[in-house]
């Protein structure tokens, strides 16, 4: 516990509600995404742009083209440094940990995706299936799994502020329009697919002898969003801490698994961006994950032969499906079964209340700053023609933002691998591993089938 | 609170059986509970990998040492031990 400062070791455990403000990730995310959306809108009002600052590196052929890019934007490479580490150092701080740790940890995760994102454009990359994505999470297993990370990096590796932080800054990319146009369809596909993957998991579990409680766990990690959806419901149910540990085990090996067998399954089956992207925001059970092999699987569009659709769709169709379509319910999944586990299962000694306000303290927040950042870019395009809109609000305000965005996702796909340990799987034994993988397989084909059959023509014109 | 008390001995074990605790002693204000996130995430291998003990999601939840359980603050047990 070196690494945390005393402040938070001794923090009380009764804060007031307004404490989640600056105690939550979620929020962070709000207020560094949407800080940064103002920002750049307020630019824009002025004339000007966030355009210097959202470096990004360009295409290259030759090595030394690659080095000359380095050198001539070195001194925008270190300002958006400086951006991040004191946006993220802030958020940290305030979560508990000490600048002294962060700020070195974060150098390296910097200087590191910088590497990955020049890499990420080299002409060849697709031909070499080198996507950031990818190549990120591979170097970061890769690292933490040999050679190690010490204790004192985790300050530098929060996946899910960068993750939360990156999905605001996506919501400026898209307009509330169509947000509210694929939103339903997301929702009505994500919860068929949620309720039977929950009820595979659940009904294999209890036939494989399983503790209620912990098959609910998996159930929801699978079905729901992650670990994210574990932890609620084990917190809901009351569940040992081991079984929480089981969930949470099995979610990440299949998590890291799908993300690269989702992409290559699709690639191989030459399915369209916005078909991909649904597939895997149906199927995958993680959003940092499935934001990876989304990611990974636009960059194939244009660079491989027979897929089709924009680049960005399928990152926008994983974001629907998997944020707006499954977590948001996260809270209403954790308060039916804290009910069912008062009223049904079988006694800990413990007493628990059923709190239907529950469903909004588990609420994930930072999809308020996703729908706000996509409202206010919404409102300022409403005042443009379409002209003006691709001539000066996409240059000056959008596309800074996007390159912000991939910032973000990139830090996270390292952060994933760097935090990630293989010895850590497996640690519940076989019965829980067998009734998730009934669950993930079932998963996997409904998602393919209603993303590929039944609503095929919605998520092909989506990513268009 | 508008919540339905509700024991996980079931409705009819509270309504012949209510609770004999004053309404502050709840898990969140014991001895046994553990909030802290670092320390949380420590407990919980691979839980920062993909998650965060500091997310919206998690609500009050902890961990019980005496039971060894992960549980909201507002559960309560007949060992409540109060943290002064």
């Amino acid at each position: 516990m070196t690494e945390i400062a005393q402040s938070q070791v001794h923090a009380p455990k009764r804060e007031s509600a307004w404490a989640d403000f600056i105690r939550k990730d979620d929020w962070w995310a709000i207020w560094i995404g949407l800080g940064l959306v103002a920002v750049a809108a307020g630019l824009v009002a002025g004339g000007g742009s966030l355009k210097w600052l959202a470096v990004a590196p360009q295409k290259w052929k030759a090595w030394p083209e690659a080095v000359g890019q380095l050198r001539e934007h070195a001194a925008q490479y270190l300002a958006l440094f400086a951006l991040w580490a004191t946006l993220f150092g802030i958020g940290v701080s305030a979560l508990g940990y000490r600048l002294s740790r962060f700020l070195p940890a974060f150098a390296l995760l910097y200087a590191v995706t910088l590497g990955l994102y020049l890499l990420g454009q080299w002409e060849q990359a697709s031909h070499y299936n080198l996507e950031p994505p990818l190549v990120a999470l591979v170097i970061g297993l890769l690292i933490a799994n040999t050679i190690g990370v010490p204790t004192w990096a985790d300050a530098g590796l929060r996946v899910e502020l960068y993750i939360k932080t990156g999905i605001v800054l996506l919501g400026a990319s898209l307009p509330l329009t169509l947000i509210a146009w694929a939103g339903p369809v997301a929702i009505v596909q994500a919860a068929i697919v949620s309720l039977v993957t929950f009820g595979v998991i659940y009904l294999t579990a209890i036939r494989l002898g399983l503790d209620r409680r912990l098959a609910a766990t998996l159930g929801t990690g699978g079905a729901v969003c992650g670990v994210s959806g574990a932890i609620a419901t084990a917190g809901a149910v009351g569940a040992r801490k081991e079984q929480a540990s089981i969930a949470i085990s099995l979610v990440i090996f299949w998590a890291i698994l799908a993300i690269f067998i989702l992409p290559l399954l699709a690639r191989a089956l030459r399915l369209p961006t916005g078909v991909a992207g649904a597939w895997i925001g149906t199927s995958e059970f993680a959003d940092a994950a499935g934001l990876a092999a989304a990611q990974a699987y636009g960059g194939y569009a244009g660079h491989v032969a027979g897929i089709s659709g924009n680049p960005d769709a399928a990152v926008n169709a994983f974001t629907l499906m998997k944020v707006i379509g499954r977590d948001v319910w996260i809270g209403v999944w954790a308060f039916v079964l804290s009910i069912v586990a008062t009223t049904r299962w079988q006694s800990t000694g413990i007493r628990s209340k059923a709190n239907p306000g529950e469903i909004w303290q588990r609420f994930p927040k930072f999809v308020l700053g996703f729908l706000i950042a996509s409202a206010i870019v919404t409102v300022i395009s409403s005042g443009y023609s379409y002209a003006d809109y691709k001539k000066i609000v996409q240059p000056a305000l959008v596309a800074p933002l996007q390159v912000l965005r991939v910032w973000a996702f990139t830090f996270t796909f390292l952060a994933i691998g760097l935090t990630t340990r293989f010895r850590e799987f497996f640690t519940g034994g076989a019965r829980p591993f067998y009734a998730f993988t009934a669950g993930v397989a079932v998963n996997v084909v409904l998602g393919y089938l209603l993303s590929t059959q039944v609503f095929v023509g919605f998520w092909t014109r989506f990513g268009q | 609170m508008n919540g339905w008390a509700l024991t996980q001995h079931g409705a009819t074990h509270e309504s012949s059986a209510p609770s004999r605790m004053a309404p502050e002693e709840r898990c969140g204000s014991c001895r046994y509970f553990c909030q802290a996130p670092h320390e949380i995430e420590r407990q919980m291998p691979g839980l920062k990998s993909l998650g965060s003990m500091f997310a919206s999601v998690r609500a009050s939840d902890g961990l019980c040492r005496r039971h060894d359980r992960y549980l909201g603050a507002s559960s309560r047990c007949d060992d409540y031990d109060s943290e002064i």
